[in-house]
């Protein structure tokens, strides 16, 4: 078996002559959950429904389990559970009903219905009409339909949207369980990194149709800690600028105060050694914006 | 469990249960007879019509006129958009375009339940003159009704004449709510034709151009004293409906953006 499970090649797409996706290439790896981040409106929904066939590719190559998307739709939508953006409900029907419109349209058993309803926690709710709902259980319902068909991959456009911070903390643990209790290929998307870091394997971030970052949690991680901006107070701000100048990028933050970049946290001792053999006197040195919130906000702002 | 496309039809079915559908077939196939029934309680000339005719065939000639020309059409086009909506309305198209399902097999098992719906239609409006032939000899003992034999075949041959009418409406009309989210946009379109086709009517001669008018066409007509012979109006029934439906799916087929 292939070890990446969806490949997505030089893809590229227009909306009239807005270009929404620039040259995107996307590797998810078998058995990972694959955080697909980015703010609102930066391509990522656009990506998932053309890699779902619901968006006829203009250019590139989407191949899901090893074969061409296009050419093999319908047995790539086999193995595929989605959710793009709201639940896909009959508001009339219960949850059992909308099931069953599922499951046969999937071809499974009928004990599927039972299963997953228990799996998202729906089974006693079971015969209540879906408008009756709260926006968490609809979107638990819709995991539910995902999921009947017992898909190797599962693509969930912002399932946590509108959820209260109990619901996040659900779907949340759902997610890792179908993950590392059946093995489940997860591909999510979300504005939000804070979400996603606590669940992902692998990380890809998305900004106006361009890939700017693709790689493992820990690798992210890596770059969290080489991008470190520091804060440092002086008693002369233009002999610390003329002792930094040669090595570091940095910005006056105030009347004696500058924020240096360092790619590197041996830097930080670096910037440290130059004032002081410059003879500046550093009264205070402190690390900021180092979190992986602000790593994203660097990255897409870069 | 093997797919079939009788799965799908299935599939699109259940979609349809508790909803307002088969209230508005039974509401819509039952208010030209209910119309009548009244029509024939206050006007003592439809009264003295019926009594002197065979009140049989009048009685269903005149149910089935208004039917074909305005009631059925109209039917077909609140129909379409009442199923297509439900997919608009529940964010569910897209769903739908993500099942491991061809285009043909959404596209056509869906048209077959609008099929099964003005089938459903036309039982309902046929039953629904009988009762109100029985309920004319109650409330106003017009007992010619039961003088005479139900014409059963005529009520089966007027059917299916009006049903093969109306093929071309129910295409066109599940192409155009298919197509649009807003939904009025088919309805708008449908009721212009309707009416249109309908004002023009009495004023063009050729009437081969106008889907909307085939099922009071195909009703109507006297087909031994008109030009074009009821085998060409089946014809282009039948063509006009193909036409129609296949343009419909291709449309569907080559979109660039589905759900």
């Amino acid at each position: 078996m292939n070890s990446y499970i969806v490949q997505v090649e030089n893809l590229s797409h227009h909306f009239g002559k807005q270009l929404v996706l620039d040259d995107v290439s996307l590797l998810i790896p078998n058995g990972s959950i694959y955080g697909f981040l980015g703010p609102n409106g930066a391509g990522k929904t656009t990506t998932l429904r053309l890699i779902l066939g619901l968006l006829k590719k203009q250019t590139g190559v989407i191949r899901v389990f090893g074969d061409d998307f296009e050419r093999h739709r319908i047995a790539a939508l086999e193995g595929i559970g989605s959710l793009i953006e709201q639940p896909s409900i009959y508001l009339h029907l219960n949850a059992r009903e909308n099931l069953e419109i599922y499951r046969l349209a999937y071809k499974c058993g009928q004990k599927r219905v039972h299963e997953v309803l228990e799996m998202v926690g729906l089974n006693d709710v079971g015969n209540k009409k879906s408008k009756d709902y709260s926006l968490g259980m609809k979107q638990r319902l819709a995991i539910a339909i995902a999921l009947l068909h017992n898909p190797e991959l599962l693509i969930l456009d912002e399932p946590a949207n509108g959820l209260d911070p109990n619901g996040i903390i659900e779907m949340r643990n759902l997610l890792l369980h179908l993950n590392r209790e059946f093995g489940k290929t997860i591909l999510i998307s979300s504005h939000l990194l804070a979400e996603v870091e606590k669940i992902a394997t692998d990380v890809g971030i998305i900004h106006k149709g361009k890939l700017l970052f693709q790689g493992t949690l820990p690798e992210l991680h890596q770059l969290q800690s080489d991008r470190t901006i520091i804060e440092i107070e002086v008693d002369d701000l233009e002999n610390a600028k003329t002792a930094l100048a040669q090595l570091f990028s940095f910005t006056t933050a105030g009347r004696n105060t500058l924020q240096v970049i360092c790619n590197k946290k041996e830097q930080v001792a670096a910037a440290n050694d130059l004032l002081v053999k410059q003879g500046v006197r550093v009264y205070n040195l402190k690390v900021i914006q180092n979190d992986l919130e602000a790593l994203f906000v660097q990255i897409i702002t870069a | 469990m093997k797919y079939s496309f009788l799965l799908g039809i299935k599939t699109e079915w259940l979609k349809y249960r508790h909803t307002s559908l088969f209230g508005l077939t039974l509401l819509i196939a039952s208010l030209t007879p209910i119309m009548k029934i009244i029509s024939c309680m206050v006007s003592d000339e439809l009264y003295g019509m019926m009594m002197h005719r065979d009140s049989w065939h009048f009685f269903l000639m005149i149910n089935w006129k208004d039917t074909a020309a305005v009631m059925l059409p109209m039917y077909v086009i609140l129909l379409n958009n009442s199923i297509a909506q439900t997919e608009y309305r529940n964010n569910a198209w897209k769903q739908l375009y993500a099942l491991p399902r061809s285009y043909a097999d959404i596209f056509f098992s869906k048209f077959i339940v609008v099929q099964v719906m003005i089938i459903f239609y036309f039982l309902c409006f046929n039953l629904f003159c009988l009762i109100a032939a029985v309920l004319l000899f109650l409330l106003k003992g017009v007992h010619n009704f039961f003088q005479l034999p139900i014409p059963w075949y005529q009520m089966l041959i007027i059917s299916i004449r009006v049903y093969i009418g109306i093929l071309a409406v129910s295409a066109i009309q599940y192409w155009l709510s298919v197509r649009f989210r807003n939904f009025m946009i088919p309805l708008g379109i449908g009721l212009s034709l309707l009416i249109g086709c309908l004002l023009l009517g009495g004023w063009v001669k050729n009437h081969l151009y106008s889907p909307y008018l085939f099922p009071l066409f195909m009703f109507s007509m006297d087909h031994s004293n008109e030009h074009y012979s009821l085998g060409l109006m089946y014809m282009v029934s039948l063509v006009s409906f193909v036409l129609s439906l296949l343009s419909g799916f291709l449309n569907l087929y080559f979109r660039k953006e589905k759900g």
